[in-house]
């Protein structure tokens, strides 16, 4: 039991109150996250030297790839996306239908038209 | 605590969880136009956004990367010593997240002192330019992260149970949001073309 804070006032719990909810999921193992933290930054590792390999296109593709990796885990793990409210995956998954229209919608242009620099446009 | 307007505790965390994250989407939308910007960039002046790209100083940008993962993870354990209510792990926790949000700022300051000399200014080129605005709204972010986190840090031994626990919640979300803007920023900023 929580010791008395006086500064709660009328409505502070003295004792336990039917709306107080109970833990969501009792006190949870650190270790996936400490295996979450090691996962991440061997990804990071594993981005910076393949960087320093000439490997073409799949410089940006392997890049961008653990970047999104590295992205799942943290809002996987991290941020609880997993236990998350049905509510709550749609909006994650609205936002990101947004920036997919978003560059769907400029590639098309940009990659449907060619470039007509300005004169004073820089090289 | 009070629960009004919500019938009960669990429906006013839903509401919290919910809010928290249709903010994190206008965010997304936020840096969503500047990832954009860059893309077009890169793909119209590939070689210029490779020259530029390797005069950034990719081991600060390392380092700082590792400190951010790892406050996520100060972050993520603080979130548990919340749920927990483990009073003495989670202002040390907490103030560690805060440090290392700190120490992230201090190396980019020191990088932004190296570019500032080298002539690497927003005005250079669409790089440098996207170089700092990317950069800036993400310190800016980070800032207030780091100053919601000292908030909660200083307060947290004087609130109690579920609000408290919420609290830390919602500013982990916005913590590992910020976290994640970086991780994309990372690659795209240091390691465009680092083998040439």
């Amino acid at each position: 039991m929580k010791p008395h804070d006086p500064r709660r006032g009328a409505q502070g719990a003295a004792q336990p109150s039917p709306l107080r909810a109970a833990p969501r999921r009792g006190v949870e193992a650190a270790r996936p996250y400490v295996l979450t933290w090691i996962a991440l930054l061997v990804l990071l590792a594993a981005s910076v030297a393949s960087a320093f390999v000439p490997l073409g296109i799949f410089n940006t593709v392997v890049n961008l790839g653990i970047a999104l990796a590295k992205a799942l885990l943290v809002a996987w793990f991290f941020m609880h996306l997993t236990h998350a409210s049905l509510l709550t995956r749609v909006f994650a998954a609205a936002a990101l239908f947004m920036l997919v229209l978003l560059f769907g919608l400029t590639a098309s242009d940009y990659a449907t038209r060619p470039a007509a620099p300005a004169p004073w446009s820089p090289p | 605590m009070t629960t009004l307007p919500y019938a009960n505790a669990e429906e006013q965390r839903l509401a919290a969880e919910v809010g928290t994250w249709v903010f994190l989407a206008t965010e997304l939308m936020f840096f969503g136009p500047l990832l954009l910007g860059y893309a077009y960039g890169r793909s119209h002046h590939a070689q210029a956004f490779a020259e530029a790209s390797r005069q950034t100083h990719v081991w600060l940008g390392t380092l700082n990367t590792a400190l951010l993962l790892t406050s996520s993870l100060t972050m993520a354990l603080a979130v548990r010593a919340a749920h927990a209510d483990a009073r003495r792990a989670l202002p040390r926790l907490l103030s560690a997240t805060a440090a290392l949000g700190a120490a992230f700022l201090a190396v980019k300051g020191v990088e932004y002192r190296l570019e500032w000399r080298a002539g690497h200014l927003p005005d250079a080129g669409l790089f440098q330019f996207l170089y700092w605005v990317m950069t800036g709204a993400h310190s800016l972010h980070l800032a207030v992260a780091i100053a919601l986190v000292v908030w909660l840090a200083a307060g947290v031994r004087r609130q109690s149970g579920d609000g408290n626990a919420r609290r830390v919640e919602m500013t982990a979300l916005y913590w590992h949001f910020v976290d994640i803007v970086w991780v994309f920023l990372f690659p795209i900023i240091y390691l465009v073309e680092r083998h040439r």
